[in-house]
């Protein structure tokens, strides 16, 4: 098994798996919602200045993210 | 039977937010009429009923959605109207840009309710990118009815409205679409089976299925995975995409989203918009000014010639046409605003700017969207509330609508470069600007300190939000909704200007003689212990008065009470010769400072619908005037 890390700390462009949603139950589900559940592949297309907020790529559009609602994602290397 | 023929067919449209469901909504309802209080932008519910062959169909925008799962205020009001309105059909609105995300919530929809119809969006921007989406396949698989196509006047209302009665009214009970989830769960669903189920939520499945999910959090997980696996497999079935490079769209956001030159970028395109909406619009007003002072004029010649009474007269030309010629002036400068507004909205420019200002605006303890309203009410200040409706959350939206009024709008600053630059030699005047500006900066910030501190933050929505495309609006899209904007604003605001200005007119003229007599000067003197404290004479508290029917009154107003003549050379002298610097930097900050004007109030109550709101809102400007009024004239005092 993969080491799990946040996507937070992912390199820009570098597509990875999600594997786990943390977090308070409202963003949770309203992540999971939105498609990010275990399983897709997202990847960090830039960040905004001064890093926050974050776009990310997932289910072919783009999502903007907080840096700490993206640390909530939890992710492993795409096979 | 009769009865159930004639029975209103109740339709639910439901969506995610930005699959263009107002836009559907309004096509279908031919809604020009409604769309004057965003209707469907806000997350107010709308319901417009549509007449069809003697049948009448109930059309209601709900607030995008991207599941039922109920913990976003939009997911809140929407659960809360299927449980208090069940509908006879639930209308499903899919973007086809974002198939997966609407397929899930068509998905959970389908588990919900039997009576299900789908409508497949922008099919047309789809195939331009090479993305076709077959509606047949879609009808196949998931066993409901799909009409393709329905923006951009392609729309065929009479299939929809035959569709959805002909779905009202049938007697047999469709299944409801079911998913396979995991053996665990399917055994709970069973075991659980005969408990009470409140059918207005729903299938019993669905609410079940939803029990489960707020039970545990795996199996929350689980139950969204297995729909999300669905929506996938369905999505490669029905759609098929030539693979796509980077679009035009990605190219653009490599510029405007560039993390060193997005920032600046922006602030030029805001520049540019300020600077195009007034000298574009300066032309038309002073065109309706002098035109509105003419119309004046000539209406108090014609009245003295057939004997109207003068005092009659004198309130419809230094009143009503007065006060109504000032608030006309700036009407072009609006309609121009609105229309760059709905620009900046429509071409998805708005949600970049958000994530531009995101940062910096988050470590002033605001929301990123409130950047937004902000920057627009310095074009204005009723700009900036009226866009604050872009922020979801209670709190936020409180935050923007309060302080947008402390942004400098060009009325207020006019009157300040006047004044400031009447009282300081060059370089002095540009730090007392600067200083004023400032200020009022810093201000916009304490103020959501303050209201931190008396509003909970618990309803605050979370950041998360899609990236749309960008789209190019129609030229005809654009002028339309920006007149339709305008109009509204001035149905709003009309009696109120009118009142107001003939409320002004009547405490400067009564009673009969010297203005000096008058009501309001009367009240300028009461108010004078008051105005000692900051400084102020009765002379400035009479102008600050005037200023809250219109801010850029107030010179007119210090005219008339220094009895300066119309040249402007000469009021400046006048004033210079009556007032200290000292009194003139704290009545520049008070006036600054001070309740907003009445239209800015008018709006923040059709906004909020609460006039503790307002109430708050001029009274906490007006104390924070005193106090930082207070502040500067007497440590001024001390030092000078």
């Amino acid at each position: 098994m993969d080491k799990q890390i946040s996507l937070d700390s992912v390199a820009e462009q570098h597509e990875m798996k999600i594997t786990e949603i943390t977090g308070s139950r409202a963003q949770r589900t309203r992540m999971l919602q939105m498609g990010f559940t275990p399983g897709a592949r997202v990847r960090i297309v830039r960040r905004a200045p001064m890093n926050d907020p974050v776009e990310i790529k997932l289910r072919g559009t783009s999502v903007l993210l907080r840096r700490d609602e993206c640390q909530n994602i939890k992710v492993a290397e795409a096979e | 039977m009769i009865e159930q023929v004639n029975r209103p067919v109740s339709v639910a449209i439901v969506g995610n937010p930005n699959v263009g469901k107002s836009v559907l909504f309004n096509a279908i309802t031919g809604a020009s009429q409604t769309i004057g209080n965003w209707c469907g932008k806000t997350t107010d519910v709308c319901t417009l009923a549509v007449h069809y062959e003697n049948r009448e169909l109930h059309f209601t925008d709900l607030p995008g959605i991207y599941g039922f799962g109920g913990h976003s205020p939009e997911e809140i009001l929407v659960n809360d109207f299927l449980r208090d309105e069940p509908p006879d059909v639930v209308m499903v609105v899919l973007d086809v840009m974002n198939l997966e995300r609407g397929l899930y919530l068509l998905l959970e929809t389908l588990e919900r309710y039997s009576k299900v119809m789908v409508v497949l969006n922008k099919v047309d921007v789809a195939r331009e990118k090479d993305i076709a989406v077959y509606h047949d396949r879609l009808e196949a698989e998931l066993q409901v009815p799909v009409l393709p196509e329905i923006i951009k006047g392609r729309l065929n209302p009479r299939e929809l409205f035959a569709t959805l009665i002909d779905m009202a009214d049938s007697l047999t009970v469709l299944r409801t679409h079911s998913i396979r989830y995991a053996e665990a769960i399917e055994r709970q669903l069973i075991e659980r089976k005969d408990s009470v189920v409140d059918s207005r939520f729903g299938s019993a499945r669905w609410v079940l299925l939803k029990q489960l999910d707020a039970s545990d959090d795996a199996l929350q997980t689980e139950i969204i995975s297995t729909r999300y696996k669905l929506a996938e497999d369905v999505a490669a079935r029905v759609m098929a995409r030539r693979s796509s490079g980077e679009t035009l769209s990605d190219r653009i956001d490599r510029w405007v989203l560039h993390p060193v030159l997005g920032g600046p970028l922006m602030l030029l395109t805001f520049g540019l918009v300020f600077y195009l909406t007034f000298t574009i619009s300066r032309p038309a007003s002073e065109w309706l000014s002098e035109n509105f002072d003419l119309f004046g004029i000539w209406l108090d010649a014609v009245m003295s010639e057939r004997g109207v009474p003068s005092l009659l007269a004198g309130m419809l030309v230094d009143g009503v046409i007065k006060g109504v010629g000032a608030a006309v002036g700036f009407l072009p400068q609006m309609a121009l605003f609105f229309l760059f507004y709905t620009l900046i909205q429509d071409s998805g420019y708005m949600v970049r700017v958000v994530f531009l200002a995101d940062r910096v605006m988050s470590a002033l303890g605001m929301n990123g969207k409130t950047f937004l309203p902000l920057v627009l009410g310095c074009s204005c200040n009723v700009n900036g509330v009226l866009a604050s409706r872009i922020l979801s959350s209670p709190y936020d939206r409180t935050v923007a609508i309060l302080i947008s009024s402390y942004a400098p709008c060009p009325a207020r600053l006019g009157v300040m470069v006047y004044l400031v630059s009447a009282f300081f030699a060059s370089t002095a005047a540009t730090f007392v600007m600067l200083a004023l500006l400032g200020i009022s900066l810093g201000l916009m910030v304490v103020v959501a300190y303050i209201v931190s501190l008396f509003i909970s933050r618990s309803g605050e929505g979370s950041f998360i939000m899609e990236l749309p495309s960008y789209q190019s609006p129609t030229l005809f899209g654009l002028v339309k909704s920006a007149s339709m904007l305008t109009m509204s604003f001035i149905r709003r605001i009309r009696n109120v200007i009118i009142a107001a200005s003939i409320l002004m007119w009547i405490l400067s003229t009564f009673p009969l003689g010297a203005f000096e007599d008058s009501y309001i000067v009367a009240i300028g003197k009461v108010l004078e212990p008051v105005g000692q404290i900051i400084g102020l004479s009765w002379q400035l508290i009479v102008a600050l008065l005037f200023g809250i029917a219109a801010k850029e009154s107030v010179l007119s107003s210090l005219g008339i009470i220094y009895h300066a003549a119309q040249d402007s050379g000469n009021l400046a002298e006048i004033l210079t010769h009556n007032i200290s610097p000292l009194t003139a930097f704290t009545f520049l900050l008070v006036y600054m400072i001070y309740t907003p004007c009445v239209t800015t109030l008018i709006t923040m109550y059709h906004e909020t619908r609460d006039w503790r709101i307002v109430l708050y809102g001029a009274a906490g400007s007006f104390i924070l005037a005193l106090v930082l009024g207070g502040i500067a004239f007497q440590v001024g005092r001390l030092i000078f």
